[in-house]
């Protein structure tokens, strides 16, 4: 199941990217309509990722620090989830 | 128990003569901080609504009535928009004054243990209590804000009612019938192209929810309103006149200096006195004639100040006026009726004057809509008023002459279907009475339904020329936008729930809806609740596909 | 409206940069972005917003998205509304009937 997980995250990596900007602009958008609280809850969420496993899985897997804050709080485990597959970071046994 | 008071009285305040234009129709953006009750304006309008108040007390002792008392108090938002919506430089004032509204709400929350604020523009409630600052308000004061159109509904029956027997008002309002909540009204000085003026008891109709707005919303839309008051009437009214607005509201108005602020305790009073200090004759006022004749005024009301008049331009319940043939010298209108109410033909030339009267046959109903829509498209911004625009209106299922259905143009000539089938360029045949000239619409332009006012609108504007209404203020886009989306979401939901926000779309006509049996059996009484039985899946089902984004379109 | 088409051309500035981040593995630009809408939101987009009666979260999101295409016009604005006790002066300009043909 973990690994079937895994291998769906790391096939749609794009897609999921491309959904994340999708929330991102949604968030915008109410953010202007007078509710920021979709925004500030995608921060929250991405800044407690990158604090406890992004910034670990980003250096293990041989990034630099900069752009793995940068993916890490834009799109949170929808870019360390997959990075951590292709560097092998997971194991399934 | 709702306030009753040994005597009535409505107290008239003159406010000191400054410029009140900047914020009439939105709170600054320092209201709550110390700055805003700096304000000259503010400090005068705080004053001048508490003298009233305090003079009303005085005359009437309502502030006992009040004390420690829950209210609802609903304040009169159109459309709002401020300057920059439409083509003028002004905000249009057809939306209570915030400033107002927060004086009276101050004087209020002294007295009083809960206060609701509730309101139901018809459109977006929500984002226009945003554009307007009342979500500001509601927090300023600790108070609930609520918008009439989300809520779920609780039926009633008027047996005394003469067309609106059967009523569904949002659950909040059930609390003011039953005389758990007082009510307090506090509407805008301004006239109304549906029922000449609008004013304290008139604001009632922001209870209704779209559907039931449309039931009646016709000829019959001053006896509906009057009907209302066996259900519920404001035990409190105050009248925000510091800026009046005249013209063919609910499209685009226009301001008037009126300094005053006029309060009571009896709200067709109060109507009759403001009526009256806009220039017009309360004694032909056919809304405060019906209420009148149902016997809610009160004759020996004291009025105290100065009924000091000032003059409003009048709303224009015709498309046969002469602003109307200048401002649209292309749109040919053909109006003719065969009711109890429509002017008999007796020959086939006849005059203007012929023409006028037949069209007043049902002015509540399309005419009002038409004109008002005609005023929004006048004043839209994007709108191109240099090029003429050409279209053939007909209203109405045709006066008999001879056996033949005629309609008549504005200098009274009469034409035959056949005559109007040959007509050039676009033909646009409004309300379900037309059916008989149907066969005369172009393609997707017969308007079936009687009072759906969006439905008739927004196919005028394409019949026109699509554009952006000026009410879709662009600069409040995105909030109108999200505003419409919520709604639609919220109404979805609590239909699913089995707690609809309003009764299935049933304005096909203009027949009543009344409850013969019912009011056999219940003759002495005012109202009588009539719960509706809990909902079957497929009747939620239908409530769910009832809710619309903007409204029923009939084809 | 010219606000609108400057959010849109922030937005569109946003996902260019995160497209760069993803692509060339590049993060100036989101670098960039952040720093320079950090330091408008902690030098003057939250002193403005909170003066002009917004939230503190309302302010703090709406400038790090959009930086200065938010704050300056809300600075302007905010100007345009500050009025004196002159303003109130009742003159025979406060309003003058539009040609409407009433």
């Amino acid at each position: 199941m973990k690994k079937f997980l895994f291998t769906v995250f790391t096939k749609l990596e794009y897609v999921d990217y491309f959904l994340v900007i999708v929330l991102w602009i949604a968030g915008a958008i109410a953010t202007i309509c007078g509710f920021p609280w979709i925004t500030l809850g995608i921060v929250a969420m991405h800044a407690t990722e990158l604090v406890t496993i992004g910034l670990k899985a980003g250096i293990k897997g041989g990034c630099g620090i900069l752009y793995s804050i940068a993916m890490c709080m834009m799109f949170g485990f929808t870019w360390w989830v997959p990075l951590k597959m292709k560097t092998n970071q997971v194991s399934f046994d | 128990m709702p306030a009753v008071y040994d005597k009535n009285a409505v107290v008239i305040t003159k406010a000191p003569a400054l410029n009140y234009f900047h914020n009439n129709v939105s709170l600054p953006y320092d209201y709550g901080m110390p700055s805003y009750d700096e304000r000259a304006d503010v400090k005068a309008i705080k004053a001048t609504v508490r003298k009233s108040l305090d003079d009303l007390d005085k005359e009437t002792g309502w502030k006992a009535q009040f004390k420690g008392k829950k209210i609802l108090i609903k304040p009169n938002l159109v459309f709002v928009t401020p300057k920059g919506a439409y083509r003028y430089d002004y905000d249009i004032p057809q939306t209570t004054d915030p400033r107002v509204f927060d004086a009276a709400l101050e004087v209020l929350s002294e007295l009083v243990s809960d206060i609701v604020i509730g309101e139901g523009s018809g459109m977006v409630t929500w984002t226009y209590c945003h554009i307007a600052g009342y979500d500001r308000i509601a927090k300023h004061y600790g108070a609930k804000l609520v918008y009439f159109e989300e809520m779920a509904t609780d039926r009633y029956f008027c047996p005394k009612a003469e067309c609106g027997q059967e009523v569904y008002v949002p659950t909040i309002i059930s609390e003011v019938v039953k005389g758990e909540r007082l009510y307090v009204s506090v509407p805008k000085m301004k006239t109304n192209i549906y029922t000449g003026v609008t004013l304290g008891f008139k604001n009632a109709m922001g209870t209704f929810s779209c559907n039931m707005r449309y039931r009646n919303h016709t000829w019959q839309i001053d006896k509906k309103l009057a009907d209302l008051l066996y259900l519920f009437k404001p035990d409190l009214t105050v009248v925000d006149g510091i800026i009046g607005g005249c013209g063919n509201t609910p499209g685009p108005n226009f301001p008037v200096i009126v300094d005053k602020i006029v309060t009571g305790t009896n709200s067709v009073e109060v109507d009759r006195v403001v009526t009256e200090m806009m220039g017009f004759d309360p004694t032909k006022n056919k809304l405060l004639i019906e209420a009148g004749k149902r016997g809610f005024g009160d004759p020996n009301v004291k009025v105290v100040g100065e009924k000091e008049i000032t003059p409003f331009v009048p709303a224009e319940q015709s498309l046969l006026t002469p602003r109307f043939e200048k401002n649209w010298p292309g749109v040919r209108y053909f109006v003719g009726h065969t009711n109890d109410r429509a002017p008999k033909m007796t020959k086939l030339d006849n005059d203007h004057d012929f023409a006028v009267a037949m069209e007043a046959t049902c002015g509540g109903g399309c005419v009002a809509s038409l004109g008002t829509t005609y005023e929004v498209l006048f004043g839209s911004k994007t709108y191109p008023l240099t090029k003429l625009r050409h279209l053939n209106i007909i209203i109405g299922n045709g006066a008999e002459f001879n056996g033949e259905k005629y309609w008549i143009d504005t200098n009274g000539k009469a034409y035959t279907l056949e005559d109007l089938k040959k007509l050039k360029g676009l033909t646009y045949v409004c309300g379900e009475c037309s059916a008989p000239a149907k066969e005369a619409a172009s393609k997707g332009f017969w308007i079936r339904g009687c009072g759906e006012v969006n439905n008739l609108a927004f196919r005028l504007l394409v019949a026109m020329m699509p554009t952006l209404p000026g009410q879709f203020d662009l600069q409040n886009f995105h909030l109108i936008f999200f505003g419409m989306v919520r709604k639609m979401v919220v109404k979805a939901f609590m239909a699913a729930k089995g707690t609809p926000t309003e009764p299935l779309f049933d304005a096909y006509d203009d027949g009543l809806f009344t409850i013969p049996e019912l009011a056999a059996k219940n003759l002495d009484c005012d109202w009588v609740e009539a719960p509706v039985p809990p909902l079957t899946k497929e009747q939620r089902i239908e409530a769910v596909k009832g809710v619309r984004f903007i409204a029923k379109f009939l084809f | 409206m010219i606000q609108f088409l400057e959010y849109v051309g922030c937005g569109i500035l946003w996902v260019f940069s995160s497209v760069l981040t993803i692509v060339k593995k590049n993060p100036i630009g989101i670098i960039i972005l952040s720093l320079m809408h950090g330091t408008e939101c902690f030098l003057i987009g939250v002193k403005t917003g909170l003066k002009y009666g917004k939230s503190l979260p309302y302010c703090i999101v709406m400038c790090m998205t959009f930086g200065f295409t938010w704050w300056l016009p809300l600075k302007k604005q905010m100007a345009a509304e500050t009025f004196t006790d002159a303003d109130f002066v009742r003159t025979d300009h406060d309003f003058t009937m539009p040609e409407t043909g009433v």
